[in-house]
């Protein structure tokens, strides 16, 4: 059986000559939480926008349930969400169309997406805020905003990008108690953080850039032995691995 | 660098980027127009001025349009967003950037009220006053006036209460009203002094005390300067493209409401994403709904029927060229591109926006012109005319990039 998604040996970045990954290979199974975690500029954001399709590989593939997204774009597209580091909001447009718009945009029928709209604006305490416009929010409700947009589509994968910055403790927790439920439903979910203790926690898997390269993948106790390093945490392991460089 | 450098700096790119755009605008044909519009209008002046009611109320136009332009003293102040972190802390050694600033601003408004006042000069003449000394008179009397408004003005703008802040416009509108009053109604050079004493006094005595008791309203003098650069950017937008063109979201609810109304299906999505733009982003509804009325009152004062035509493919024209930018209205977010939509819905919803809203107005235009022509033919053959305008327009050329500045 194939991986929900497959990058093997992606190469790119944006510009030719200098690529900034280089050979990425990772996987996320179906009903799995993989960590994807890295410094600042380690290359986690650019992986992502390769495997949304926003940027072109130079080497290697991408696919989504067998699919490259130059074979059926609109396919490889419905099948993820993605919530982004920074969150982007329309300015014209209230907290209850923007949640319209991502049904309509990921085809959920209206009545499917009222229940489901009304059930995470109660998850994330903003039923009262229904017609505000983004100008009235704070970075976390903005961040809220991304989360429940990606959450109403229910797709086969989420790419999460950094989602903790910001959220208010209730927030992060319901956040990671609806990833723990979709993962149970079967769907997959690549994170990227910094929080590595939540990440310890949270993600089955981990897979470790560096320098826009895979240093180390894994479960916790893989990575462990890997490191040599038995009952270290993720962010002692990650210190210790990265060190030589900071250093 | 000090402030003062920083000011001459920030001016400078500003200008530098005017030039470019007022360069195209003189290369474009308007100021060609401009001319034959002075020529004509100075024509028509003199047999304006007999037609003119004696009843006409001279004297409380002139006082009431002055009061306004006295009155609004909008100060630009070429403030950026990421002033608010880095230059908060060197706010106490800036007085001498916001000097020039509203001295710079008041020198810009005060040649515009000179414009105005020679424009209106024949008026003037004929009704206030036959000399053009007191002509004079009245010019200088505006000019203090017009420095006493723009330093109360930049003592007002520490005030944080948006209602009270609008309660000292309104309060200097009374007074400046009463001033222009006896300017104009010539009401004798002791009312005026004394008039212009009781400003000074109010300036020392309840405004200077201002600037020592509030800091500078920061998030408010950003507001201000970005509402003063988009009008700039959207009178070159009637030109060329203007990129950075954003403004004010207003919820504009009943007209968001029809937006709702479109269809919950994925073929739909950018129907609604323009539809609501354009009815709450940049002011588009605004500028459609003026062109209308302005376009309905052209035609209206038009002598002639194929005159009337050209007016209203004209108006749906500049409406039809307004709209084009909102296209590229979500240009900067990365979320339409990845949404699972077929690639070209962008383009047929676009068009499709672009054709309802002209034909809604050369409609509207159509009834006029039903109304006002006396000549069928033309009547006939304006609407197809127009029809055919603004359809070709939609189709073909709305998504065709135009010159850049």
């Amino acid at each position: 059986m194939s991986a929900l998604l497959n990058v093997s040996g992606l190469s790119g970045g944006y510009n030719i000559h200098k690529p900034v990954l280089h050979d990425i290979s990772l996987q996320v199974q179906e009903a799995e939480i993989v960590g994807l975690i890295g410094l600042n500029g380690a290359g986690k954001s650019t992986t992502i926008k390769h495997i949304l399709g926003l940027m072109e590989a130079s080497k290697g593939e991408i696919q989504i349930k067998g699919k490259a997204f130059t074979e059926e774009p609109e396919a490889y597209r419905q099948s993820l969400s993605f919530i982004p580091e920074t969150p982007i909001l329309y300015e014209d447009m209230t907290l209850w169309e923007h949640l319209r718009l991502a049904a309509m945009a990921y085809d959920i029928e209206e009545t499917t997406f009222e229940q489901r709209a009304d059930e995470l604006l109660k998850q994330f305490r903003m039923n009262g805020m229904k017609k505000w416009f983004p100008s009235h929010f704070s970075k976390g409700m903005r961040q809220k905003v991304m989360i429940m947009c990606a959450f109403l589509v229910r797709p086969e994968l989420y790419v999460v990008d950094e989602p903790f910055v910001g959220l208010d403790p209730v927030a992060i927790q319901s956040l990671l108690d609806m990833m723990l439920d979709m993962k149970e439903k079967g769907a997959g979910i690549l994170m990227s953080t910094h929080i590595l203790s939540t990440a310890e926690k949270y993600c089955d898997r981990f897979v470790l850039l560096h320098n826009g390269q895979v240093h180390m993948h894994g479960t916790m106790s893989e990575l462990q032995r890997d490191a040599n390093m038995p009952q270290a945490t993720l962010d002692d392991i990650y210190i210790a691995v990265t060190k030589d460089e900071i250093g | 660098m000090n402030v003062e450098q920083l000011w001459q700096e920030r001016a400078m790119m500003f200008w530098n980027e005017a030039i470019r755009y007022l360069r195209l605008i003189g290369n474009s044909g308007f100021m060609f127009s401009l001319y034959i519009l002075v020529l004509v209008g100075s024509y028509y002046y003199s047999t304006f001025l007999e037609w003119l009611p004696e009843q006409f109320p001279t004297v409380l136009f002139f006082s009431v349009l002055f009061a306004y332009m006295l009155t609004r003293s909008p100060i630009r102040t070429f403030v950026k967003e990421g002033d608010l972190v880095f230059l908060l802390p060197l706010e106490m050694r800036m007085s001498s950037y916001f000097r020039k600033s509203t001295v710079y601003s008041g020198i810009f408004q005060g040649a515009g009220m000179l414009l105005i006042l020679v424009i209106l000069a024949p008026l003037f003449f004929d009704r206030i006053h036959p000399e053009a000394a007191y002509w004079f008179v009245v010019f200088l009397g505006l000019m203090l006036a017009k420095g006493w408004n723009m330093a109360s003005k930049w003592a007002e703008l520490r005030i944080q209460t948006e209602s009270h802040r609008w309660f000292h416009a309104w309060l200097r509108f009374v007074v400046n009203l009463v001033f222009a009053f006896l300017l104009f109604a010539n009401a004798g050079v002791g009312f005026q002094i004394a008039v212009l004493a009781a400003m000074a006094v109010v300036y020392v005595w309840y405004y200077y005390p201002l600037l020592k008791q509030h800091r500078i309203k920061w998030q408010h003098l950003l507001e201000m300067e970005n509402r003063m650069l988009m009008l700039f950017y959207r009178m070159a937008n009637a030109f060329t493209d203007v990129p950075h063109l954003k403004g004010k979201v207003k919820a504009r609810t009943p007209f968001a409401k029809l937006i709702d109304r479109v269809e919950h299906s994925q073929d739909h999505v950018y129907d609604f994403m323009f539809g609501k733009a354009f009815v709450r982003s940049n002011d588009y509804l605004g500028i459609y709904l003026r062109l209308t009325a302005i376009g309905l009152l052209f035609m209206y004062a038009s002598p002639f029927s194929w005159l009337t035509v050209g007016l209203m493919i004209l108006f749906a024209y500049m409406t039809g060229l307004q709209l084009s930018t909102l296209y590229h209205h979500f240009a900067t977010k990365e979320l339409p591109d990845i949404y699972p939509i077929r690639h070209g819905l962008k383009e047929t919803s676009f068009k499709r926006l672009v054709k309802y809203l002209l034909f809604g107005q050369v409609a509207l235009f159509s009834i006029g012109l039903l109304l006002l022509s006396a000549s069928w033919l033309w009547t006939v053959a304006g609407i197809a005319l127009a029809f055919l305008t603004v359809y070709w327009y939609a189709e073909y050329r709305v998504l065709k990039p135009r010159k850049k500045a």
